[in-house]
């Protein structure tokens, strides 16, 4: 027993310094990406007329609520040149419809490479208003096969994967273009830091007010999202070791996503899957390459406001994440692959894959040695709570990070609530996302392949 | 080790990490009031001297009298920072005599001064590069050397903050030098280069032209994209001569920059590449005669449509369909052609046609 709980202490210490160390880097890096926007602001870039042309791809599956105003807030974009492809996969609803209707859609005889496999494309349909608006309409195949459809009809070199629910800042695009304006030959990726759209007021697609929700559960989530954006993936992304491009906003090059067969239809977590694959590639080719991650908010999105959309939404993501270091496992602890192999993959399998089952473990062998007398119950609870301040801590650290930063949430009660929400997630919330986790984990065990479907309020004018 | 001796030292370990972490979690709950605090006085501050510093400004910038300059001796660092916010805010807007006026003030309240300094000897990158930035604006030109050395910053921000500073204040001569350091870069540089390329004007072409014929290859790719953004018809020569340059990049550069110059004399020397061996040249120069719907490439466009490479016949149907009737009737000649590819083409481009009009 003792031997145990100095293995889940000693886990602790590992899992809790390395999220210190990647703060530590993240901070570093934000403040001088910050410093860099001075001189280089997106107005600067819009000024170039050597920005590559994007295509922006939008998976859609029943998403008649929330279509029709992405698509307009896409319009929107301050980017001088883009196609938005729709990709409606075989919805059972009127998703074609209101498009056809809103955008005043034509049948064209569009003929384009089908490089990828995909599900049948039946139609493709142009906008007759907005030209640079195309919708296939394909049979259902699945969001990694509308998003490959969507790459082979793609024209440009570059293409923007979002959900057909992510709200897109004016400038995102601008913002994420930057490291292919710094090194277009090598950057073969970019993600963006996604935040939580619940609570913000939208209107016609655009975030006009940034706020909080009434609920407490998107509200731990927008602390969950600056700790994972903040300090994990900005770190990662700067050591070239970034396993996780968010499937709600990522730039990638079409090239290398074709030269190596496009998204996975098999995994539940194509998003990650992808990246994963790319680096395998690009490090067995010995290619000097880099996946970016960009400090910068571009996105926003609707999280899941009950408990049982949450959990759903969890055990995709712990499937994904098995199902991706699973079918890349050659990397893990393999120098050939850098700092993936030896630093990126070993993270994700300790702290990331198995942490819910750690934790859970912990707090079921403390229960059962209090009962049995094997451990003083002080010593428990002293631990519980350095284990609760280090969580306080470090959440605390994101949202101040986010205040001297980013400063997304400029209303004094909306940083307080905030600052609330950093103390009151580490009773509960934290605990039951690690079983979601753990159950996710579970079921990957069994492979478990199902999506999980997550109802959506849709996110027009919501408070 | 016992149980209860490891139960003890986990138990005071977990104690001295707990009473650690509350400190810290104290430390920076207090770090974010104060910086709040800070900032809400310095808000106040500021808006309270940069009224008074903006009209004295203003009044010299009107009136150039030497009793309000004395107004701006010895200011205290607080002071300096919102000066110099005010009068680099104050050029950008003026001209002519003001402009330097501006100047005068900048060097007089000693700013300038601290600017070169910052830019030779400050370890911070930012505070180089916005010194070079302040610099430019103020046209101080005496900081001509020190934006030179600023090339050579190990900086890419400060490199390209120098570029501008230098471009701005119209020094043609430092041109083959920035592009050496620049090319490295080529898109921000490109960026960065048609704003500085501009502001020297016409005796920048001379030297353009001769770095067109560079030996290193980045360096020619960004003189030439940047003689093509001058759009000038006495360029096409040399341009027309790199068409047939060893390097395949340094011809697709040649032809998109006779395409941005638009020039129907180089368009028609530029139709035999619509048949070169290489398909990227074939569709580049599809491309361009599309872009300038240059209608005497329609017989050469035509048989583009049935080339193997799928990239030169969406090109060539793309630039078809924007040369107006001509274009649409080659694109319906098109929908007889034996070849398949050329009558998917044609189809495909005839029906956008007809969607967007």
């Amino acid at each position: 027993m003792a031997y145990l709980q100095m293995a889940i202490l000693i886990y602790f210490f590992i899992v809790n310094g390395l999220y210190l160390v990647l703060f530590l880097f993240s901070c570093a890096i934000i403040i001088n990406y910050r410093l860099i926007c001075r001189f280089r602001g997106p107005s600067e870039i819009l000024k170039a007329r050597v920005t590559p042309p994007i295509s922006i791809l939008v998976p859609a599956y029943n998403e008649e609520k929330v279509i029709v105003s992405s698509v307009r807030a896409l319009l929107e974009l301050n980017y001088p040149q883009y196609e938005i492809i729709v990709i409606n996969d075989g919805s059972k609803d009127n998703t074609l419809d209101v498009l056809e209707k809103a955008f005043s859609l034509r049948r064209t005889a569009h003929v384009y490479h089908r490089e990828l496999p995909t599900a049948t494309v039946k139609v493709v349909y142009r906008s007759k208003v907005y030209p640079n608006i195309w919708v296939l309409d394909k049979e259902n195949g699945g969001k990694a096969d509308a998003l490959n459809a969507g790459v082979n009809f793609s024209q440009y070199p570059l293409y923007c994967a979002i959900d057909a629910d992510s709200v897109l800042e004016k400038d995102a695009l601008v913002r994420v273009i930057r490291p292919y304006m710094d090194r277009f030959q090598e950057v073969v990726a970019v993600g963006g830091i996604v935040r939580v759209a619940n609570g913000c007021r939208i209107n016609h697609g655009i975030v006009e007010e940034v706020g909080l929700a009434k609920k407490w559960l998107p509200n731990f989530q927008v602390v969950e999202y600056l700790r994972a954006f903040l300090s994990g993936r900005v770190a990662w992304g700067a050591w070239n070791a970034l396993l996780v491009i968010s499937g709600a906003f990522g730039v990638f090059k079409k090239q290398p996503v074709m030269g190596i067969g496009g998204y996975s239809t098999e995994t539940v977590g194509e998003d990650m899957e992808l990246v994963v694959r790319l680096h395998h590639r690009l490090r067995m080719q010995k290619r000097s390459y880099r996946i970016h991650f960009i400090p910068d908010p571009v996105c926003w999105t609707e999280v899941p406001h009950q408990w049982r959309m949450l959990g759903r939404q969890r055990n995709r993501w712990q499937r994904g994440l098995g199902q991706s270091l699973y079918r890349n496992l050659t990397m893990f602890v393999n120098p050939r692959y850098g700092s993936i192999g030896m630093l990126a993959m070993p993270y994700f399998f300790m702290v990331e894959l198995l942490s819910p089952a750690v934790e859970l473990f912990g707090y079921t062998l403390f229960g059962i040695a209090i009962y049995l007398g094997a451990v003083y119950w002080e010593a428990v609870a002293t631990f519980l709570i350095l284990a609760v301040w280090m969580g306080i801590f470090l959440s605390l650290l994101s949202v101040l990070l986010e205040e001297f930063t980013l400063h997304r949430y400029p209303r004094v009660r909306n940083l307080l609530k905030l600052l609330f929400c950093a103390v009151l997630e580490n009773f509960g919330y934290r605990q039951m996302t690690a079983f979601f986790r753990l159950k996710g984990l579970y079921d990957f065990a069994r492979r478990e392949n199902a999506w999980g479907f997550i109802e959506r309020k849709g996110l027009e004018v919501t408070h | 080790m016992s149980l209860a001796n490891w139960q003890l030292t986990f138990l005071s370990l977990s104690i001295l990490g707990s009473n650690i972490l509350g400190v810290m979690v104290a430390s920076l709950v207090a770090i974010l009031v104060v910086t709040k605090v800070i900032g809400i006085f310095w808000e106040r501050y500021r808006r309270k001297r940069e009224a008074f510093l903006k009209s004295l400004a203003v009044e010299f910038l009107e009136t150039g009298k030497d009793e309000v300059k004395n107004w701006l001796k010895n200011l205290g660092w607080a002071d300096a920072l919102i000066f110099k916010a005010i009068i680099l805010e104050l050029a950008e807007e003026v001209s002519g005599i003001q402009q330097s006026r501006a100047t005068e003030l900048y060097e007089f309240s000693g700013i300038a001064d601290k600017e070169i300094r910052t830019l030779r000897r400050s370890w911070f990158w930012w505070l180089r590069a916005e010194a070079a930035h302040s610099l430019g604006e103020m046209r101080v030109k005496r900081a001509k050397n020190d934006l030179i050395q600023a090339l050579r910053d190990k900086n890419i921000e400060v490199r390209l903050e120098a570029t501008w500073a230098i471009g701005h204040m119209g020094f043609v001569d430092t041109l083959p030098l920035i592009m050496e350091s620049m090319s490295r870069f080529f898109k921000i540089a490109a960026l960065r280069m048609d704003a500085f390329i501009f502001e020297m004007g016409a005796p920048a072409l001379p030297l353009l032209l001769d770095l067109c014929k560079h030996p290193e290859q980045e360096i020619q790719l960004l003189a030439i994209h940047l003689v093509g953004e001058f759009k000038d018809p006495g360029t096409l020569g040399v341009l027309l001569s790199l068409l047939d340059s060893q390097d395949l990049e340094i011809r697709l550069a040649a032809c998109k920059a006779i395409g941005s110059i638009g020039e129907p004399s180089g368009l028609s020397d530029m139709i035999p590449y619509l048949e070169d061996s290489a398909w990227q040249m074939r569709a580049q120069a599809a491309k361009q005669f599309g872009r300038n719907g240059f209608t005497p490439a329609i017989p050469g466009l035509l048989k583009c449509l049935e080339d193997k490479a799928w990239w030169v016949r969406l090109n060539a149907g793309e630039a078809l369909s924007l040369m107006g009737k001509q274009g649409r009737v080659a694109l319906k000649n098109a929908l007889k052609s034996e070849d398949r590819f050329a009558r998917d083409m044609a189809t495909q481009w005839l029906a956008e046609l007809e969607a967007t009009t």
